[in-house]
């Protein structure tokens, strides 16, 4: 019997392309410990940018007093960097798109989303979606639109040829065009299409034309500052390598929300035997200072090859954050090289070629001295009234990537191919223009384009050390926290009620913080206590929530709450024990909500597109703390309940999962793989009170504020061991052997 | 111990929660990202960076629900992010569409003999990696992670009937045989 499905189908084909021994842990560890990089306020971009030309003009002009002037003039000529549009140069202002304009035609619609320009060029990213048609069969793909746009100015001057990028999918096709520069002062221009490209040549509307309007760029624009970087650079900031008759060099470096934008030059000495340099994506690697594969692609265009008289191709790239700080290694292992090529063979057709027909080859020949098997040919089948076409498959482990290819007894349209991948086949074909000849042809490699090996590589410190220590406040208590005392009493005076849970199904219990009245109140999560200890809500483990009376009897579920697709969480009763305030995920949001005990008078109090976070009641149950999560982390916000105002009152990094509100309301302890913080919501710095505190989590704090009790959870010991309680104004610590339970969840009174 | 008390260890700040749950789905995290990218490398990336988003969102994870899923549909919207990313490249493709991928796996789920199969899975490949980005993630969201149409507009922000066509329009053709050496002209 068969007891396959398509998705152990699936399964089979990644498992074979992936290594077992998969271990992900150590990178995801060094990530998380390295913060969130990846995130930057505004300001702290340009403070970064001006710590990198700090940085360069400090090693320039201890090392190489030469070139202070060209490091100096750096300074005045930052250029710019925006994500999906490249370099902008920012010598005269910037203008944008003043508006997106959209032009629908016989079901196409056009819309044109964006346009930057700057005194060097225009790019324009447009979006065309309609009902593009299908082919059974790619070869029998009739010829397509040829034709490119075109920018016609209001005077009726034309920018025509774009260098351009685009791809399709869902039925929509994106291009991104880069026309020369609109004269400053135009404030008007037409997007020209003559033809939609993905549709057959002369199908579909044609002749589009589409206004524009552009406008300065508003302040607020992000555009990414690059330091250029002087030339030559002083060996100590950078190892260009030279080797195999290529250097490597780094020119400007930006620092992104997400990554680093970098400028790089490959350049070459003349070479008569090179008619072009080419880079291709998978050439190019970035290693960080830990040996982790950091992603990386190109920031603007893919540059065509260079003519070798060139003797440089500039290369500009886009990084994924680098998490490890240290020097980062940008390689580029390789280069295509094109080179003139003149050797021929012959394949004899036969009499009757047939569409479809294939000739079994396997010609072994020397190209240039590199060997090539010719392994087949084919007569690929196109729709009626196209071209013919014939298509060489190829292989080659000598380092040949690519061959042009072509019959020059007849008459040809046009030339392609590809290299070889584990997608696609090593290949080369050509069109002709009067029909499939027959007999013994001659083909003619004209030009092929070769590996030349590197690598080549590029030695970079990103500045991500700086970001993370931004957010690492020194140790109020000691570096080494004292050695928990053997498990003893109480300290005198303190006790109370506490909520908490235990055991593998979350059973919940309530009971006096030295262990005794423990009272069971079934599975469940988030036990709160009202204030006077009479009372618990928590949430059910399969429902809503419930509400029980520690004197007796049955929880009850809080009508309203829980419910198909809906998720109640955190319920947090208010000062006065009238409200119950809680979260509520439903449509893949949380908001907060209240509602009265008796289940009267739910409602939301915050339901915004943000994921609202409940933290706790302030004193005077005017307000509420709560938690959303932003680009820089965690924004700790405080809402006063009349007004329905919200302002920040804290920033916590993404790490600080187990968050406390004191119950003054001016504290928020938290505990992270770092350690215990203290974060004032005043506006202080945080505080780191003890470093590594693995073994400590879920802080509550004591009623009056003075203690804060932790679950303490040895290293390499999944079992509880013992509550902590930890004075953060005297970092006295003490281990208790009273047995409250697993997670720690209530303290009151 | 179970998923929801690894992600309740989490919550608590405890890292070992995160531990079980890497060592628990890196695997499945993976070969979802890679049948999405197609890249080896990347994949990892992908499920790393998904596995650092999780710690740090984990607050607003509900563990009463499922949290393979969840996992599991943020790597494939991730690794889609990435692979359309890196679709910035020079792309070369045979053609393919989204049915002829279906009709594979229709055919290789049936097969018995271990030869064919493995004939088939090598055309799967090759057809899947030859898809561009969105309509392979439709087809690992709806035939590896079983998504239904619903969840899967909702997860590519598309409309269902996009979905629909995502899964069902007929021999969408890709690219011709013949393809530029360059995207940029």
């Amino acid at each position: 019997m068969n007891l396959k499905d398509p998705a152990r189908v699936l399964d089979d084909i990644s498992n074979e392309q992936l290594p077992p021994d998969l271990d992900l842990l150590p990178g995801i560890l060094a990530k998380i410990q390295q913060g969130n990089p990846t995130t930057m306020k505004p300001a702290t971009k340009w403070r970064l940018a001006a710590l990198l030309l700090a940085l360069v003009l400090l090693v320039t002009f201890i090392s190489l007093p030469a070139v202070a002037t060209a490091a100096a003039t750096a300074l005045k000529n930052l250029i710019g960097y925006i994500p999906g549009v490249g370099t902008v140069d920012q010598a005269a202002p910037l203008r944008v798109l003043a508006n997106p304009v959209t032009a629908t035609r016989d079901g196409f619609t056009i819309t044109v989303d964006n346009a930057v320009l700057d005194s060097t060029r225009t790019v324009l990213t447009y979006r065309i979606s309609g009902p593009f048609p299908t082919w059974d069969d790619p070869s029998r793909r009739p010829a397509m639109c040829q034709e490119f746009p075109i920018l016609r100015l209001a005077d009726g001057r034309e920018l025509a040829y774009p260098s351009r990028e685009g791809g399709f999918g869902g039925g929509e096709s994106t291009w991104k065009d880069v026309f020369p520069a609109v004269p400053a002062g135009e404030t008007r221009a037409a997007l020209v299409l003559p033809c939609l490209a993905e549709l057959p040549a002369g199908d579909g509307p044609q002749n589009w034309e589409i206004p524009l309007a552009f406008a300065p760029a508003p302040p607020d624009m992000t555009v990414y500052p690059v330091v250029e970087l002087p030339t030559p650079l002083p060996a100590a900031t950078q190892a260009a390598a030279p080797g195999n008759g290529m250097v490597f060099t780094l020119q400007g470096i930006a620092a992104l929300d997400e990554g680093y934008f970098l400028d790089t030059l490959l350049s070459w000495e003349m070479d008569p035997a090179m008619l072009d340099v080419q880079v291709y994506p998978d050439a190019i690697h970035l290693v960080d200072a830990g040996g982790q594969e950091v992603s990386v692609w190109p920031a603007d265009l893919n540059p065509p090859a260079a003519p070798t008289g060139d003797q440089s191709l500039a290369l500009k790239f886009q990084t994924a954050p680098v998490l490890t700080p240290g020097p980062a290694n940008l390689v580029l292992d390789y280069v295509a090289v094109g080179m003139a090529a003149s050797t021929s063979f012959t394949i004899d057709l036969g009499s009757s070629p047939q569409p479809g027909q294939t000739w079994e080859l396997n010609k072994d020949l020397e190209v240039n001295g590199y060997p090539l098997r010719v392994v087949s040919a084919e007569y690929v089948q196109t729709p009626p009234g196209e071209p013919t076409m014939l298509m060489l498959y190829l292989a080659s482990d000598s380092g040949l990537l690519t061959i042009t290819a072509m019959d020059r007894e007849h008459e040809i349209l046009g030339t392609g191919g590809s290299p070889g991948s584990d997608q696609v086949p090593f290949r080369a074909g050509w069109y002709y223009k009067d029909g499939f000849p027959q007999g013994i042809v001659t083909v003619d490699i004209t030009m092929i384009s070769v590996r030349r090996a590197g690598p080549w590589s590029i030695t970079w410190t990103p500045p991500a050390a700086a970001v993370v220590s931004e957010a690492t406040p020194a140790a109020f208590c000691p570096d080494e926290p004292p050695s928990p005392a053997a498990p003893g009493g109480l300290p005198a005076g303190l006790g109370g009620r506490v909520a908490f849970s235990e055991g593998e199904n979350h059973e919940l219990f309530a009971a006096n913080l030295d262990g005794s009245g423990r009272i069971p109140l079934g599975p469940g999560f988030f036990p709160d206590l009202s204030p006077d200890g009479q009372r618990v809500v928590y949430r059910e483990l399969e429902s809503g929530l419930v509400l029980r009376d520690l004197a007796g009897g049955e929880g009850q579920l809080i009508p309203g709450t829980g419910g198909e697709g809906v998720s109640d969480l955190r319920p947090m009763w208010s000062p006065d024990g009238r409200q119950i305030a809680f979260d509520r995920v439903a449509n893949h949001t949380s908001d907060i909500y209240r509602v009265d005990p008796d289940g009267s008078d739910l409602q939301a109090i915050l339901n915004g597109p943000e994921d609202e976070s409940l933290l706790g009641w302030a004193p005077d149950g005017g307000r509420l703390f709560y938690g959303v999560t932003v680009a820089d982390g965690q924004s700790i916000r405080v809402l006063d309940l009349p007004t329905g105002r919200s302002v920040e009152a804290a920033l916590l990094p993404f790490s600080a999962h187990q968050v406390s509100l004191s119950p003054d309301g001016r504290r928020i302890a938290t505990i992270d793989d770092r350690g215990i913080f203290l974060f004032p919501l005043d506006g202080q710095e945080p505080v780191l009170l003890l470093a590594n505190p693995v073994e400590f989590a879920n802080p509550i704090w004591s009623p009056d504020g003075r203690w804060i009790l932790m679950s303490y959870w040895p290293s390499g010991d999944n079992s509880l061991r013992s509550p902590a309680l930890l004075q953060p104004d005297t970092c006295l610590l003490l281990l208790v052997e009273e047995k409250v339970g697993d997670w720690l969840s209530s303290w009151v009174p | 111990m179970d998923d929801s008390q690894a992600i309740r260890r989490l919550k608590n700040g405890d890292i070992g929660g995160l531990e079980i749950l890497v060592a628990r789905y890196q695997h499945k995290a993976v070969q979802t990202a890679y049948l999405i990218t197609h890249d080896e490398q990347l994949a990892e990336d992908v499920a790393q960076d998904t596995f650092v988003r999780v710690y740090q969102r984990i607050r607003h994870f509900d563990e009463a629900r499922p949290f393979a899923p969840y996992l599991l549909r943020s790597v494939a919207n991730a690794a889609l992010n990435a692979a359309e990313k890196s679709a910035r490249w020079v792309q070369f493709g045979a053609g393919t569409d989204v049915e002829r991928v279906a009709e594979l796996l229709a055919e290789a789920v049936s097969v018995e003999e271990q030869a064919e199969y493995a004939r088939l899975k090598g055309e799967i490949a090759l057809a899947l990696a030859a898809l561009p980005p969105r309509q392979r993630t439709a087809i690992v969201q709806r035939y590896y992670l079983g998504m239904n149409e619903k969840e899967m507009a909702e997860s590519l922000s598309a409309a269902p009937g996009t979905v629909k066509w995502l899964l069902n329009a007929a021999r969408q053709h890709l690219r011709g045989l013949l393809h530029p050496e360059r995207s940029a002209e």
